[in-house]
């Protein structure tokens, strides 16, 4: 390190604002939650053109703003998004943890067809979307080593994700419980 | 507590310890506070989009600056031509008692002329004091880039800083 350098440099940073602390994480965190509906919505398996025009309709931001961030507008009106609107339809998508164990697997495969809240479920590998999920990864130092897989879950009623969402959003191997309109599936 | 809650409350403690230093290092890689406040922010979620692969990393605080860069370097592709123009070398700074006032301002848009990640280089080694080796795997580069284009850089900045300003 040069020590002049170094002097010069906190002199500049001096000047920084002083101001009322903001709430960096809470932003962080919904921005990156909407980064990460974002990259599932082209690695869901679901059609992107399909998702491109319901992603518009609700609000999500597709492509990045000029600014190079996602818009700091409240939480999108898409059901199964935000936690503070319910989603009302019927279809689930359990996603797996990359990290997911055989055994975990099962007891979710074992597990789904005995629960009252499923009528049906199928589970889905997104070999097809990996490619793009690889190439929507390669500015992130993140490690992809493997294909993120979800069981699309159809509900026995309406109105009952929010109890199926409690049930298995920290199962052993789960990932994240959203309603099939975040990822733009038309049901 | 549910693991999402304790994964948050996690990111938040680390958010609150490197959110002031990861800011000033966006500070002089771009000059405006408020475009670091917003580079910040896009790190910090960029690694929250990932948080459930990350949070075990060894290093978090490194990855942030890579991610930092990366951010970056997207900005300055989405930046339109006319600005890209208005990033001229400075001129030297004058002599007499305002110039060392002005030599952190020339410093910086000196600063400005290299390429973003010559830049990061600059700042991480003598605002950050990062080593060689961890400037070489924040950026995932060679250490013998790091040295080379870190000896290149300060010539540069000396070329552009005047003879009043001697580099160690």
């Amino acid at each position: 390190m040069d020590p002049h350098l170094h002097g010069l440099f906190a002199r500049a940073v001096d000047t920084e604002p002083l101001g009322p602390p903001e709430d960096l994480a809470r932003a962080a965190m919904a921005q990156g939650t909407r980064l990460r509906r974002r990259r599932l919505l082209t690695v869901g398996g679901v059609p992107m053109v399909a998702v491109a025009g319901f992603a518009a309709a609700v609000g999500l931001a597709v492509t990045p703003t000029a600014g190079g961030q996602a818009p700091q507008a409240p939480a999108p009106a898409s059901a199964g998004c935000s936690s503070s609107i319910p989603y009302a339809g019927s279809v689930a998508y359990l996603l797996l943890r990359t990290d997911i164990t055989e055994q975990q697997r099962i007891d979710l495969a074992d597990a789904l067809p005995a629960d009252a809240l499923v009528q049906t479920f199928e589970h889905d590998t997104t070999e097809q979307a990996f490619e793009r999920f690889k190439k929507l990864w390669r500015d992130e130092p993140v490690p992809v080593t493997e294909p993120t897989e979800s069981f699309r879950i159809r509900l026995d009623r309406p109105g009952q994700f929010e109890e199926f969402a409690a049930r298995y959003r920290d199962r052993p191997g789960v990932s994240d419980v959203v309603g099939a309109a975040c990822l733009g599936d038309a049901e | 507590m549910t693991k999402r809650a304790l994964r948050d409350e996690e990111f938040s403690a680390f958010v609150a310890a490197a959110a002031p230093r990861l800011k000033r290092t966006a500070f002089l890689m771009c000059q405006d506070w408020h475009l670091a406040q917003d580079l910040t922010q896009t790190t910090f979620a960029k690694m929250y989009a990932s948080w459930s692969r990350i949070w075990r990393a060894e290093n978090l605080e490194a990855y942030s600056r890579r991610v930092l860069v990366n951010t970056l370097l997207d900005q300055r592709k989405r930046r339109s031509h006319s600005e890209l123009v208005l990033a001229e070398p400075p001129e030297p700074p004058g002599h007499g008692p305002d110039a060392t006032t002005d030599l952190h301002v020339t410093l910086l848009r000196a600063l400005a002329t290299l390429p973003v990640r010559d830049q990061a280089i600059v700042v991480l080694r003598h605002w950050e004091d990062q080593s060689v080796d961890s400037v070489a795997e924040i950026l995932g580069v060679s250490v013998s880039v790091v040295k080379m284009q870190n000896a290149r850089s300060l010539q540069r900045l000396r070329a552009l800083l005047g003879e009043d300003f001697v580099l160690s």
